[in-house]
């Protein structure tokens, strides 16, 4: 019976409980859009994103996995070295160059290694730091390596899928090219040189489709239960108040301020000032 | 708020759990049983809800349907009953506290994909809010006592599975629940790994009918004081041997985790129960050296939890503790009032994902201070609500409160040594402890029946 007390007092106030929805609708809005005053403005928080992965596999020129003879072990250390270099400054230029976006809106991050003790692999404080600067950046990079295998996964994130998988493609080319760079002015044997290859190209699409609705509905929900909450106590304690403050006889009626005896409204008696004064 | 001066009537008192037909109290019964007896975090129902599948969230939702069913088209109940003022504050705060980070933070959030996992604590919060508030409102003075007596018989129960399970490398509970439920849901195998070479490194994991050993110690924990209050309570010298031997095997039960919260835990629980009635339970203090010796029988000769809080060798354990201190200060820093968003700590994320022994810790960097302070509410208030009951002679409100307060003061202890939060069971029995603090605090009130007043015959003069 509480629930449908709850609602009745809900019911009675209900010019308080649309001024409640209201504030929930404002709330709402406010978790997904940014507003501005001067000038006055809507603007969406894309709260939503798309994310593209591809695959880099570091070869021979004649190509080592084709040849049973082969060692790619020498593979393997050079995908962990190029893993780690990809999230440096220097590659996050090149590939900011070739993905046609800000080198500082990229935030760029691996590999991490996952067979490691867990208190090894958790953030330091430092790190922490770091990574917090990072957090607002809208590109991201991650970079994926297992220590037995001579290829780099590329994870990248944009706010629109176009973005995703430009940034993602980005990633080898910029590779080669640097690889190819030191190649060059070292003079390197064309059959020493080492590969880059891309697995096919990058395949992505948007990730959290409808979070801007979740996140607004959520928001909207709480915010009205909470006004529903303060409203129920609210309306006990001013039932109170107005029972305490007006004596039983004298309560005005709720509705027109006179009786409702069908005898029509009550008269003003005036009262003696001095009862005991007998004029 | 005192006790009623008016006390309700005697068919309103006779119908109490578990002599009632409502259904309300049966279900949170089954919600019991669920806590102490099932795995339900490794039960995957093969239907799913959307947002999640596991079984505890099934539970809520038919509680949740139970009450609103009975609310919407039930009967009017014979008696008003009245909650302490701001029985709901912790709660409540600790919700808006929750939404607020994420709100705050939600560009950072879906920028880091963090939505996901903070949607699914969310809705794990959402269904201990639901526990919590369905309990308060749905449990009379007079159940508290049967559901102490229930809480006690599934902890024991749960004791004797998790000793054996010690003994015999055997999960008894992960096992019957893949035979029951295989048909319905998916059972993850038992976690359970005991090496038969006793000088082997490593902990042993022992669980229970929970993910970890530390969230079985914790429940046993807290319903440690309830045997024990029962065994104080008992003027029958069988029945307080046989509540006696409860907490004897529930004591054990968590001992045998050989984790350090196995002996803090229900050893805080015991120290509030003697601090706060010191005359009652020093009686029990013979019985209390015989359990001792039982429980040592039980667990080989060594408690090995015991063992644990000597021990200094768990390097990892203990480094992986003192790097949290400092891990959280950029976070803290950078978000000191709302953190970084309820329920972010994303698992599958290797470079931003921290395990926090400490569940005060693990606020901080995800609510901020404002999350800590609420979260300190949320234990606090039921403890606040029942301080004027805990010394009560009341025999229906005293004893059942003093033991939901100290299984409640259990929860904040464990609090501190684990993220208790990542595993269900331990919240969940302490919101339900909490509802029941919050029932003995309350005041039942008969419900003044409106009188239909019928109209006095007038009295016409008669025809002349």
């Amino acid at each position: 019976m509480e629930l449908a007390r709850t609602l009745k007092t809900l019911w009675w106030r209900r010019r308080l409980l649309a001024v409640g929805v209201a504030i929930a609708i404002l709330a709402a809005l406010l978790s997904v859009y940014r507003v501005s005053l001067a000038p006055p403005s809507l603007e969406s928080r894309a709260n939503e994103f798309s994310t593209a992965s591809v695959q880099i596999l570091v070869d021979t020129p004649g190509s080592a996995f084709a040849d049973l003879a082969s060692n790619i072990e020498p593979l393997e250390t050079r995908a962990s070295v190029f893993a780690r270099f990809l999230a440096s400054p220097v590659a996050v230029d090149l590939i900011a160059q070739r993905a046609k976006v800000p080198a500082n809106a990229i935030e760029a991050q691996g590999p991490f290694d996952l067979n490691q003790p867990l208190f090894v692999q958790e953030p330091t404080a430092e790190q922490r730091s770091s990574q917090i600067i990072g957090e607002g950046a809208v590109y991201r990079l991650r970079f994926v390596n297992t220590p037995e295998l001579p290829i780099i996964a590329v994870y990248a994130q944009a706010p629109t899928t176009p973005e995703a998988l430009r940034l993602a493609n980005a990633v080898p080319v910029a590779l080669r090219r640097y690889i190819d760079g030191l190649q060059d002015s070292q003079d390197t044997p064309q059959q020493r040189r080492v590969q880059v290859r891309r697995l096919g190209t990058a395949s992505g699409g948007v990730v959290n489709k409808g979070a801007d609705i979740q996140i607004a509905l959520l928001v909207f929900l709480v915010v009205l239960v909470g006004w529903c909450m303060l409203l129920v106590p609210a309306h006990t304690i001013a039932q109170g108040w107005r029972e305490v403050g007006s004596p039983p006889a004298r309560r005005p009626s709720p509705r027109r301020g006179g009786s409702q005896n069908g005898n029509g409204p009550r008269e003003e008696v005036p009262t003696d000032p001095d009862p005991g004064k007998v004029g | 708020m005192g006790e009623a001066a008016v006390r309700p009537d005697r068919r309103y008192e006779a119908d109490a759990w578990p002599r009632t037909r409502r259904p309300l109290p049966w279900v949170i019964a089954g919600l019991l049983v669920m806590i102490f007896l099932i795995p339900f975090e490794a039960v995957h129902p093969k239907v799913s809800i959307g947002f999640s599948s596991d079984l505890d969230r099934f539970f809520v939702i038919a509680l949740v349907a139970t009450w609103a069913m009975t609310g919407l088209i039930g009967r009017q109940e014979a008696v008003t009953r009245l909650r302490s003022r701001g029985w709901a504050v912790g709660v409540m705060a600790f919700v808006f506290v929750a939404v607020a980070s994420i709100a705050v933070n939600v560009d950072r959030i879906t920028n880091l994909d963090e939505w996901a996992t903070a949607q699914k604590r969310l809705a794990v919060l959402l269904s201990l809010v639901a526990v919590f508030v369905i309990v308060s409102l749905t449990l009379r003075v007079r159940e508290l006592r049967s559901f102490a007596v229930l809480i006690a018989v599934l902890a024991t129960i749960t004791g004797a599975g998790t000793v054996y399970e010690q003994k015999v490398g055997y999960n008894v509970f992960y096992e019957t629940a893949r035979t029951v439920f295989s048909p319905v849901a998916i059972v993850d195998p038992a976690p359970t790994e005991i090496s038969p070479d006793p000088n082997s490194p490593g902990r042993p994991q022992i669980v229970g009918p929970t993910r970890h050993g530390l969230s079985v110690a914790s429940i046993l924990g807290m319903a440690l004081p309830f045997a024990v209050v029962l065994a104080a309570m008992e003027t029958k010298l069988r029945r307080r041997l046989l509540w006696g031997l409860a907490a004897c095997v529930i004591f054990s039960g968590a001992l045998v985790t050989q984790r350090k919260s196995g002996a803090v835990v229900p050893a805080v629980a015991l120290l509030a129960l003697f601090v706060i009635r010191p005359r009652q339970l020093l009686r029990l203090a013979p019985y209390g050296v015989v359990a001792l010796a039982l429980g040592l029988a039980m667990s080989g000769g060594t408690i090995s939890s015991v063992e644990e809080l000597g021990n200094t060798s768990q390097g990892e354990s203990t480094k992986g503790r003192t790097a949290d201190y400092p891990a959280v200060v950029p976070d803290l820093l950078s978000n000191p009032l709302l953190g970084r968003g309820y329920g972010t700590l994303n698992s599958a994320r290797s470079d931003t994902y921290r395990i926090f022994d400490n569940e005060y810790l693990g606020q901080v960097y995800q609510v901020g201070a404002l999350g800590l302070i609420a979260f300190l509410a949320l234990i606090l208030t039921p403890l606040l609500m029942v301080r004027k009951l805990l010394r009560s002679d009341d025999p229906v409100r005293g004893p059942p409160a003093l033991a939901a307060a100290a299984g409640c003061l259990a929860f904040a202890v464990a609090s501190a040594l684990y993220d208790i939060l990542s595993f269900s069971p331990a919240p969940y029995l302490f919101l339900i402890l909490a509802g029941m603090c919050t029932c003995a605090a309350g005041v039942e009130v008969p419900v003044r029946r409106r009188l239909r007043i019928q109209p006095a015959p007038v009295a016409l003069p008669a025809d002349s």
